[in-house]
């Protein structure tokens, strides 16, 4: 065979085999879909996971120098869903107070299941007093922190700064 | 062997590597990279995305068979290159050689930069135009169409994603959660989006196989200088 004929011949098999890995894919995925639209744009059905708990009771206590924060939640949600650490600080916007808060022991729920955290508040700055008193007032307070939330195998740290009142966090009882 | 072979061998064998392998070029973690809450794989070959551990969008059937035509191609013509590399005694060895790692992974760059900054310059009328084009193309292929609804809501809830999305932004994605709970709370969510090792060896594969296609253009070019001499100085003897 002369090289002008195997030359011919390699141009051939490469347009070939270019064609056919381009139209074989789009040949069987439209056959195997049967329709243009289910082609390019078929129905689909995502099962987002349903992350929701409630807050069942809250109680606050004094404990050496600080508070004690004890809430109850029931996980109403359809995944496991967990608190493995919170820090972070608390001051009051319009007084001289400020604390630091951590989590005492993680948490993981599975659905339907309920279980306490203990979040343990010390004063750095100012005395409790002084946050007893603007919060029997409704005054508003800083929060920010880090914690991290599992959520069945995931898990997913984060930042937050929030500006509350205690009407606010009473009333809202879940997210 | 000469040397523009040596470098596209090197170059098909690369891209070879990673056609065959097929991972992500560009990816997005939401939560710990280790246990994402949200992963989001993209590459010319396949699109992923993985909510809590399993799959949450599958890509249409049109965009699955583009990328597998995608990788059909790619592994093709790393495959001739290879060949064509080793066949140097073939006179139609250099047929073979081909450009599709340089197109393609440029190519992916390109599509990815070009996303950037139409997200990132999405403000202004014209690229807003252009952008959200691109945007509902894109969305109408890949999401279902009942999500496109909280688009509008999108920027309020998450006022840095397009700064968030940019490859190489590791940090933090801003959630407002106000619009979802009345409440002034915002949360930093540990956000990470970047091009894959993948992607570098696939870039690497394709600045070896231009190096290699420019060598052996000025090869060709000086045999072709060389021999004139030759045949100016045979014209004499043969006339």
């Amino acid at each position: 065979m002369s090289a002008l004929k195997s030359l011919n011949l390699v141009v051939l098999f490469l347009r070939i085999a270019t064609a056919a890995a381009v139209i074989t894919p789009f040949a069987v995925y439209y056959a195997s879909t049967g329709s243009l639209e289910g082609f390019l744009f078929p129905k689909t059905d995502i099962q987002l996971p349903n992350l929701k708990f409630d807050i069942l009771s809250y109680n606050v206590s004094k404990s050496n120098n600080g508070y004690v924060l004890d809430l109850k939640l029931l996980n109403t949600g359809n995944v496991a869903f967990g608190i493995t650490g919170i820090e972070g600080e608390v001051s009051l916007v319009n007084q001289e107070f400020k604390g630091r808060f951590s989590l005492e022991s993680p948490i993981v729920l599975s659905p339907a299941r309920e279980g306490s955290i203990r979040v343990v508040l010390l004063p750095v700055q100012g005395d409790l007093k002084t946050l007893e008193d603007a919060l029997s007032r409704d005054e508003a307070f800083n929060v920010t922190g880090r914690a991290t939330i599992t959520l069945s195998d995931a898990e997913l740290p984060f930042s937050f700064t929030a500006v509350l009142k205690p009407s606010e966090v009473g009333e809202r009882g879940g997210f | 062997m000469e040397a523009f072979r040596v470098i596209y061998l090197a170059s098909g064998l690369l891209f070879l590597a990673v056609a065959l392998l097929g991972s992500a070029w560009w990816e997005l973690a939401l939560g710990e990279p280790a246990k994402p809450v949200l992963y989001v794989g993209l590459s010319p070959f396949g699109f992923e995305t993985k909510l809590l551990g399993s799959q949450a969008i599958g890509a249409p059937p049109a965009l699955n068979a583009l990328f597998i035509a995608l990788r059909a191609l790619a592994v093709l013509g790393a495959s001739t290159i290879t060949a064509g590399a080793l066949l140097a005694g073939k006179p139609w060895s250099r047929r073979l050689l081909n450009l599709r790692p340089f197109t393609m992974s440029i190519g992916f760059a390109i599509v990815v930069a070009a996303a950037t900054m139409l997200l990132l310059l999405n403000l202004r009328p014209f690229t807003m135009s252009i952008g959200f084009a691109i945007v509902v193309a894109a969305a109408t292929m890949l999401l279902p169409r009942y999500a496109l609804s909280s688009v509008p809501q999108l920027a309020q809830l998450a006022p840095n994603l397009a700064e968030a999305l940019t490859p190489y932004s590791s940090g933090y994605l801003r959630v407002n959660l106000y619009p979802l709970t009345r409440v002034n709370v915002y949360l930093d969510l540990a956000f990470k989006s970047q091009l894959t090792l993948s992607f570098w060896v696939a870039l690497l594969s394709g600045a070896l196989c231009i190096t290699g296609w420019i060598l052996s253009k000025k090869g060709a070019r000086e045999a072709l200088e060389e021999a004139k001499p030759e045949t100016k100085a045979q014209q004499p003897s043969t006339s």
